[in-house]
């Protein structure tokens, strides 16, 4: 068994370091295993307007820089790893990667939330191949070529108006009549000559699975229940997210979307565990409110920490 | 081992076919053998590899 630590944050995104700069400076020296997506979905966006402080904006990946470097600085520990099961039943809590194992007091989840897909076969085939998630990251691929965005809300219509930067078309696929997206985003959407929209319809199949790369969406009209074809070579999948809860499952409440409940703050089912960022958070959803709440995480944890009789976690962790 | 922006260097991107970043080529011989779109982990690496270098 390895070191005893007193705080484990999985997750490297706002929350999570956020919460690793508040536990580093109570000395509580935590370790922040980063995951596959360091740094969070701010990794994956340009200027962030709405972080105080930064009156002329900064881009998310300095911001992650400055945030990452501000918790080592005080001691915080981040290292490159990928949760792959966590024990809460045990006590210390286990926590393992591919390369280790880890005993903590307190654990803090940080896990945020990914991109929710489709579920279709096809699309899972044709990942990277054309259908992507991310407009910012692979929208230059698609310079000069038709696409289609999957989608009726804010994110759905920014990465529409974003591709048509590089794309000769996109066509917006939403499965309602009218979107959910605030009045602005509609607006300039609509006003986007490259921009058309598919109301009530539904994707039934990305081809050409066959060929390693889309050439077209079978789309069903879900009034008429009629199917066309649209030829477009890319696919973006803006339907939301979902959170990463997958390693929790069945060890800590969840509400009926898959968000880790948390009462009292940061607490959740399970005491000594406590969730912070978008992994709890389905309303709010800002870097800011994830970063007040892994400052929240911190300190609910550094309290617990006060209140449990110091021999009880090392007592087991040598057992 | 070669690292490419793509934003720098679009025709290599096109060249390969590359609709997705990151993407990981694996070449033997010259010849691209393998391909890996988004995030793996290591061990998920190691495997794509493994199965060359036997």
């Amino acid at each position: 068994m390895a070191d005893l630590r007193n705080v484990v944050i999985i997750g490297s995104g706002p929350a999570g370091l956020t919460a690793a700069l508040y536990s580093a400076r109570a000395n509580l020296k935590p370790l922040v295993i980063e995951g596959l997506e360091a740094g969070g979905q701010l990794m994956l966006t340009t200027l962030v307007e709405n972080w105080p402080g930064h009156r002329d904006g900064i881009m998310g990946p300095d911001l992650m820089t400055e945030i990452r470097a501000q918790a080592e600085r005080f001691g915080a520990e981040v290292i490159r790893g990928h949760v792959t099961s966590v024990d809460l039943m045990a006590m210390p809590f286990v926590v393992k990667t591919s390369e280790a194992e880890y005993a903590t007091r307190t654990l803090i989840i940080a896990t945020g939330a990914s991109a929710r897909l489709l579920g279709l076969p096809s699309e899972r085939t044709l990942m990277g191949h054309g259908v992507s998630t991310c407009a910012t990251c692979d929208g230059y691929f698609f310079r000069g070529k038709p696409i289609a965005v999957v989608g009726g809300g804010d994110s759905a219509m920014e990465e529409a108006i974003f591709l048509t930067r590089f794309a000769s078309h996109v066509t917006v696929i939403h499965r309602r009549g009218t979107l959910r997206a605030s009045k602005i985003m509609q607006d300039k959407a609509f006003a986007n000559p490259k921009i058309s929209f598919e109301w009530h319809a539904e994707i039934e199949e990305v081809k050409d699975t066959g060929k390693g790369e889309v050439t077209a969406v079978v789309i069903r009209n879900t009034q008429s229940g009629e199917r066309k074809e649209i030829p477009v070579e890319g696919v973006f999948v803006a339907i939301g997210h979902t959170p990463n809860t997958s390693l929790f499952k069945a060890q800590l409440d969840t509400d009926a979307n898959g968000y880790i409940v948390t009462t009292d703050g940061s607490r959740t089912s399970v005491p000594g565990v406590f969730a912070c960022g978008d992994v709890q958070d389905h309303v709010y959803r800002q870097a800011i409110t994830a970063a007040g709440s892994g400052c929240m995480a911190a300190i609910d944890a550094e309290k617990y920490l006060e209140g449990l009789p110091q021999h009880l976690g090392e007592a087991h962790a040598t057992a | 081992m070669g690292k490419l922006n793509v934003d720098e260097n679009p025709n290599t991107a096109f060249k390969f076919s590359i609709r997705g970043i990151p993407t990981l080529l694996l070449f033997k011989g010259g010849q691209v053998v393998e391909q890996v779109v988004g995030l793996a982990d290591k061990d998920a690496l190691k495997k794509v590899i493994d199965k060359h270098v036997a």
